[in-house]
């Protein structure tokens, strides 16, 4: 494995850990207000300063991670069985069923994912709750197409018509055959997925439509940030570069991933 | 002096430990006027050689040894100095036409551009050069083909540009790289005949590159046999055909199934396994929610056959005659929209799982016919399984009748090499006990050798367990090897059936004689 | 080929109805009537307003009547009047819409000039050093989130520095100014948000680009232009890069949507009045109408801009020009 891939697993580990015991990583209550203290720079104390209520910045990131990941991992999640459902179906069966399921991904892909989100969100109102499901819901189509194109290869591949020769059902096929091999690139998909919905998760809460205060949320404090970024450049510093490495932790481990599934063979 | 001196041409790959040698210490020249046959099977290194010649092996690849053209040595030249020789000089002809040409310029824009390299000439000048060209390889119709893109080209046809691109600065040297390897048999016999015209004509000389000892004796004035990267026979082609003196040669040349030879008996049993009558099969492909329009193939029309109990029944035909449509709708793999399917008297409506397991399939490619994430034993004991039979004895049991080693049935199928993964597609449907095997090109992508194997291995399995076949290929010399009888197709039609003996001695068809005479022989 | 365009034209009709199909089922998300929810969370949706949505989404009646009513009104544009300030929704958004598409342009061509030739060199040169710096700047842009660019930018060029204005699109005193000087303001407020909503998806396509450059190095006819004796300039800018920019055509296409998605978060932060504010203001404010005009047009857009990127490539690929 190349050093790059150890690289961003290694980070995702240390945040997942983070996240985990965030009770016992944080130094101080996320929430605690203490107007005293207010933007305070960093310091021994403080180790990434306090914002305008005084609340210890460190210590409501290390909250934040919980809420990141989780909202990574599970609207990713969502979005992926979606995808492979979806997929799998519409590559298997072709025809009409293909095309009905095809043409309502194309339909999602033209929504702008911000718009759809916006829209939704103003009408359910925004939480921890909504915010996944909804990146789940608008997200699964690239897997769909995904899948469904590594299923439309592979079912004409020689191995699944010696399956049905041999008397195998639709259903064991698919399960037995297509997605196992198919997976490989939804695996990638996923990896890179979880770092697309920690970005979407931060920018709808950076415009105060997703996680509210007071849960703290990267995207929420950058939000609360930029308003007295003037005076304290850390509260805005720091947030951002959690996402940034975050996201390329996940970048780094999706391109691992993606290599060491794809060797590359071909040569000229 | 010989137009091209190889001496002691070593090709070398290095990873980070292994060097491994894919030419290794090769000598041999081609004289002016001269047709040498390079022949070994793939991985000997024959096709490497030829790129070393032109400069243009793989970065990673390593050549030393010494090229001498016209006596100048050529090898180790940076591109820039072999930008002369290469295309002006020395001209290639790839195996794979479909890919060779580049698919947004047009066949006339490519051809011209070779002329226009090396040659300072006006762009009306190279156009009716061009055409000259494209008429020279007889392609049908120039002035439209000029302007059309590779795509709507047919494979023969993409060929033809290749060699007019080839052969438009009237090189000296002209390697052609299994040039006809990717063709049907009747195009192949055309633009075999068109090199060795070309060849009469522009007094070319040729490195003829390829596996097949029946292009050999049909092209070369000398061979050089490959193995392993070096070169273990060479001589006349004569002498190596009638006397060859290497074992590998020997088993090279014999492997070779002969034509026209068949004089066995036919085996009859009386007792009719499968019947079809009247089938038919159309595809369509929509061209679209609002055109009504859509492009029909005719995959099967109007095909009846039936094969005894216990024989073989060969289908041949060129790529797209709907020969392996026929095997897929047989077993069901497939609906056909019309005709019926009778087994052992029993008209077939759709197809239980008992009736599934009596008809098993074995297809071509060995590398797609297999899961590559099952282990081989899973793969074998996949239809038990379903029956709900798997046991270990019975795994023992199919792996010894296909003549695989037990101990690998934890292996993934990357870790077989391509005789042995269809040894094992047969051991999948042997498992099943079935009674009816559809053999879809078994061997046609296996190296001459290993195919005499697969096919001695079929022919036994047929003997011990009283197995009958239906043999689809479209090499004629393996289906005379392995039918009883013989249904030759075209354009989804049977166009002659008969006795193997008959088919091969007295075709009545035209199209039968066409495909007879097209086959490069060694017995001419 | 006008063949194919029109064929793709006449595919987006049912695409188009699908979008409404979605939109309204969006509007419907709330338990109960859309109303309800409207007058329970939102004091300011008056009485007058809840008679509107009653009136355009027909909410008495079956729900394919509701949505067959409405999508009358929706090719006509109408899509009712803003609770906000009570005039048509969909001249709100028209009023946004030049500047959000202006932004969005000149992003894309921003892409097309610095990502397309970023790509080519690293594959051309690849491992080298310029290929290994430009995969990590590659990277980190790919990574960092566009807002959190945004304030940086904005502190350090903007407000440390003073070189670029960080707020809105003109002037104060913007009448005053001469058209090349108008044009010049307006080009100047541009600079960082456009250079923010280009980043990401600049750092995408050049990856792309430099695989897809890759990929076709290898090909087979790329070994023929070898054997014909050309140099490696032609190889490489003529019978390659026209191959490799086909895919790139689509992505470009595809990642539309991703950039109008963009222009909510930007133009919030650069205080820009286009339809992605306006559409954070309305989705604020409850004024459902906005809401579901902007998620429409949206869509239209997107769509547009997919459809000049399919003719594109059907211009391009002689395989799609020509037939099969």
């Amino acid at each position: 494995m190349n050093r790059l891939t150890l690289f961003g697993a290694g980070i995702i580990l240390i945040l997942a850990l983070v996240a985990i015991f965030a009770p016992f990583v944080a130094p101080y209550d996320p929430g605690a207000i203490d107007v005293e203290d207010a933007l305070l720079r960093p310091q021994a104390s403080h180790l990434f300063g306090t914002d305008l209520l005084g609340r210890d910045i460190f210590s409501r990131m290390v909250y934040a991670s919980r809420i990141a990941l989780s909202i990574g991992i599970i609207a990713v999640g969502i979005a992926t069985l979606l995808g492979i459902m979806l997929g799998s179906i519409a590559g298997y069966f072709g025809g009409k069923i293909d095309s009905v399921i095809m043409r309502f991904t194309d339909i999602m892909l033209c929504f702008p994912s911000f718009f759809l989100m916006l829209s939704v969100v103003a009408i359910v109102g925004p939480s921890i709750f909504n915010i996944m499901i909804i990146i789940g819901l608008t997200s699964w189509m690239g897997v769909a197409r995904l899948l469904r194109a590594e299923v439309l290869s592979l079912k004409t591949r020689e191995f699944v018509l010696a399956s049905r020769a041999l008397g195998a059902g639709d259903f064991y096929i698919i399960v037995r055959h297509l997605i196992p091999n198919g997976i490989g690139p939804v695996l990638v998909s996923f990896v890179f997925g979880i770092a697309g919905a920690i970005l979407t998760e931060a920018g709808l809460s950076f415009l105060g439509l997703g996680v509210q205060p007071p849960h703290p949320s990267w995207g929420n404090i950058l939000m609360e940030g930029k308003a007295v970024m003037g005076v304290g450049w850390w509260v805005i510093v720091f947030p951002g570069i959690a996402i940034l490495v975050t996201v390329l932790a996940f970048n780094l481990l999706g391109e691992g991933v993606r290599d060491a599934l794809n060797p590359r063979l071909r040569r000229r | 002096m010989s137009l091209i001196e190889v001496q002691n041409l070593k090709v070398s790959f290095h990873d980070r430990k292994h060097v491994t040698n894919a030419v290794d210490g090769i000598s041999f020249s081609v004289d002016k006027n001269e047709v040498v046959g390079l022949v070994g099977e793939s991985g000997s290194g024959k096709t490497l050689t030829g790129y070393s010649i032109l400069g243009i092996t793989p970065k990673e690849a390593n050549a030393s040894g010494s090229i001498k053209f016209e006596g100048k040595e050529i090898l180790g030249l940076s591109d820039k100095e072999m930008l002369n020789i290469r295309g002006r000089q020395i001209s290639i002809v790839f195996q794979e036409p479909f890919t060779s040409l580049n698919p947004v310029f047009t066949v006339g824009y490519q051809v011209e551009e070779m002329i226009r390299i090396h040659k300072n000439i006006s762009k009306k000048k190279a156009r009716s050069e061009v055409l000259t060209l494209l008429d020279k390889v007889r392609i049908r119709d120039p002035h439209n083909v000029y302007y059309d893109y590779p795509h709507r080209l047919s494979g023969g046809e993409r060929q033809r540009a290749m060699i007019a691109m080839a052969i438009a600065l009237s090189p000296k040297l002209l390697i052609a790289d299994e040039p006809t390897t990717a063709l049907d048999v009747t195009i192949q016999s055309e633009i075999l005949k068109l090199l060795s015209d070309l060849k009469k004509e522009m007094n070319l000389s040729v490195l003829f590159i390829t596996h097949d000892f029946g292009i050999i004796n049909e092209m070369a004035d000398r061979v050089l046999v490959m193995k392993d990267g070096r070169i273990v026979e060479r001589g006349d082609k004569n002498t190596v055909l009638t006397r060859p003196k290497h074992e590998y040669t020997k088993s090279l040349i014999d492997a070779v199934p002969k034509i026209g030879l068949s004089t066995k008996p036919i085996t009859t049993t009386r007792e009719i396994f499968l019947e079809i009558k009247n089938l038919n099969k159309t595809y369509r492909s929509e061209r679209g929610i609002f055109r009504k329009e859509h492009s029909e193939i005719n995959a099967v029309k109007d095909v009846s056959i039936r094969i005894e109990k216990g024989t073989t029944l060969g289908l041949v035909g060129e790529s797209g005659c709907g020969k392996s449509t026929l095997g897929r709708l047989i077993l069901g793999l497939d609906e056909a929209d019309s005709g019926d399917v009778f087994i052992q008297g029993k008209l077939q409506k759709y197809y239980t799982r008992d009736i599934r397991k009596m008809l098993q399939i074995v297809f071509q490619d060995p590398y797609s016919s297999l899961d590559p994430k099952m282990r081989m034993g899973d793969i074998v004991l996949e239809g038990a399984g379903i029956l709900g039979i798997a046991s270990d004895s019975l795994l023992k049991d199919v792996l010894n009748k296909a003549q695989l080693d037990y101990g690998d049935r934890c292996k993934y199928p990357h870790q077989f090499s391509g005789g042995q993964r269809q040894r094992i597609a047969i051991a999948r449907a042997l498992a099943v006990n079935p009674q009816f095997i559809v053999l879809d090109e078994p061997v046609s992508s296996l190296d001459v050798l290993i195919q005499k194997d697969i096919l001695d291995l079929l022919k036994a399995l047929k003997r011990q367990m009283g197995l009958t076949y239906l043999f689809i290929s479209h090499d004629l010399r393996v289906v005379e090897l392995m039918s009883d009888e013989v249904c030759v197709m075209r354009g989804g039609e049977i166009v002659e059936r008969g006795s193997t003996e008959k088919i091969y001695r007295h075709p009545e068809n035209p199209y039968t004689k066409e495909l007879l005479a097209s086959i490069p022989s060694i017995s001419a | 080929m006008l063949r194919y365009i029109t064929k793709r034209i006449l595919q987006l009709i049912p695409v188009l109805i699908g979008i409404t199909i979605i939109s309204f089922i969006v509007i419907h998300l709330a338990p109960g009537k859309p109303t309800d929810m409207a007058s329970q969370l939102n004091p300011k949706v008056s009485q007058e307003a809840r008679e509107q949505l009653e009136k355009i989404y027909g909410l008495d009646k079956p729900i394919y009547i509701q949505y067959i009513s409405w999508i009358k009104k929706v090719a006509t544009f109408d899509f009712g009047r803003s609770f906000v300030d009570g005039r048509p929704a969909i001249k709100k958004i028209l009023e946004r819409m030049p500047i959000t598409v202006l932004i969005n342009v000149l992003s894309i061509i921003l892409i097309f000039f610095v990502a397309i030739p970023l790509g080519i060199k690293s594959a051309v040169r690849r491992g080298s050093v310029f290929d290994k710096t430009s995969t990590v700047f590659v990277f980190i842009m790919f990574a960092a989130p566009g807002f959190w660019l945004a304030l940086l930018l904005m502190s350090f060029f903007g407000v440390k520095l003073g070189w670029v204005p960080v707020s809105g699109i003109a002037s104060l005193d913007f009448e005053n100014f001469s058209i090349l000087g108008k044009i010049l303001n307006v080009g100047h407020h541009l600079i960082l948000p456009v250079l923010v909503a280009s980043l990401g998806s600049l750092a995408g396509i050049s990856r792309y680009m430099r695989q897809s450059m890759l990929n076709v190095i290898h090909q087979d006819y790329i070994r023929t232009a070898w054997a014909k004796g050309l140099g490696e300039k032609d190889i490489l800018y003529k019978h390659a890069l026209k191959n490799a920019l086909l895919p790139i055509i689509t992505i470009i296409g595809l990642s539309i949507p991703g950039l109008l998605s963009g222009s909510v978060i930007f133009e919030t932060v650069f205080n820009i009045p286009g339809m992605g504010r306006l559409m954070v203001e309305a989705v604020f404010s409850r004024d459902y109408n906005v809401v579901m005009c902007g998620l429409v047009i949206s869509a239209l857009l997107t769509l547009l801009g997919n459809l000049i990127a399919d003719v594109a490539y059907s211009y391009a690929d002689p395989r799609i020009r020509y037939g099969r």
